[in-house]
């Protein structure tokens, strides 16, 4: 009697230990996917901030008092009028809250490694147009976009695109 | 005997029991890793291909001041134009375009992106490609653009 007891007790205790084993096995792969799950989240979340942030940039770039519109010969693609952008800077008071965001900058794509802001004096040799500056403080983002503008030689005007970034910041709402 | 036999049994169950789980846990990770090395396309590259394509270069061929961006000098350079200045469109398009990327991304070992690589096709032939840095790495962003028969790709690796 007393060795049939033990014998059952010891295969209870024999079917706890794998129930324990089975549970514990299950709880480590239930635990890696987990991980593995929130890992593809947060590059999920980095990857649609980013591309929010892209969004904002082309939207922004791609409005009418930034874009070439049918200026420089068809329908382009990120394609902004520097010349417009120049006489919208005059007017920027006007725009401050606008577009809400806190700096909007264009620079050109060279290897110069001077640092001259263009006006409409030394216009179009020089490297930056700070159209927006609110002097505060975000996180900035760019996009490629071609700069576009009239030039004239010997009376002939013709079209004149570089490459540029548009850049813009704004505040981060956490 | 029969005892041993009960036992056996129940090893091998246990140990089927194993692998299947560990089957069905390997081709979840291998469907959820390829899912990731698929995601290659970037805006911002794509961006760049876009306003690369429309950068008025210095050389013309027809006229003095009709001068070409870079989508027509990569035609041109199919056709082995010469520029009103006596340069082959392709040296002028190999040299604009190393400055333009070169300019746009900065690659090197110490520098977040470590190479790229650049290709243009017109009606199916390769007509120019540029490469610079490490191309071999996993890492990469991509994209290309389509102008009817001329096709320009661009990768970069970081």
């Amino acid at each position: 009697m007393i060795n049939k007891t033990n014998k059952a007790q010891m295969k209870i205790q024999q079917m706890a230990f794998m129930i324990i084993a089975v549970v514990i096995f299950f709880a480590l792969v239930a635990l890696f996917m987990i991980s593995f799950k929130l890992s593809s989240l947060k590059k999920d979340a980095d990857l649609l901030n980013e591309k929010n942030a892209l969004l904002l940039v082309t939207k922004l770039a791609e409005s009418p008092e930034f874009s070439c519109g049918e200026a420089f010969g068809g329908k382009r693609i990120s394609c902004i009028d520097f010349d417009k952008v120049l006489i919208l800077k005059n007017k920027i008071s006007l725009y401050s809250n606008f577009w809400g965001v806190s700096n909007i900058e264009i620079r050109k794509v060279n290897n110069n490694t001077s640092e001259i802001e263009c006006t409409a004096q030394n216009y179009p040799d020089c490297d930056y147009l700070r159209v927006l500056s609110q002097n505060v403080v975000g996180s900035d983002y760019s996009t490629f976009v071609s700069v576009c503008r009239k030039e004239s030689n010997n009376g002939q005007v013709y079209d004149q695109c570089s490459l540029a970034r548009f850049i813009l910041s704004y505040e981060k709402n956490e | 005997m029969n005892k041993k036999n009960k036992a056996q049994q129940e090893m091998v169950g246990f140990a089927l029991i194993i692998i299947i789980v560990a089957v069905i846990i390997l081709v979840f990770l291998t469907i959820s890793l390829r899912k990731t090395s698929q995601e290659v396309e970037s805006y911002e590259v794509e961006s760049f291909l876009q306003a690369l394509s429309q950068h008025t270069t210095d050389c013309s061929v027809t006229s003095e001041l009709d001068y070409l961006d870079i989508k027509d000098l990569i035609e041109e350079c199919t056709n082995n134009q010469i520029c009103m200045d006596t340069r082959p469109t392709c040296e002028v398009l190999n040299s604009t375009l190393k400055s333009l990327i070169n300019n746009s991304w900065q690659v090197g070992e110490d520098r977040p992106n470590k190479g790229y690589i650049f290709n243009s096709t017109y009606e199916g032939q390769e007509v120019f490609s540029l490469n610079q840095g490490n191309t071999t790495l996993r890492n990469n962003k991509g994209a290309s653009q389509n102008f009817e028969s001329l096709d320009i790709y661009f990768k970069v690796y970081f």
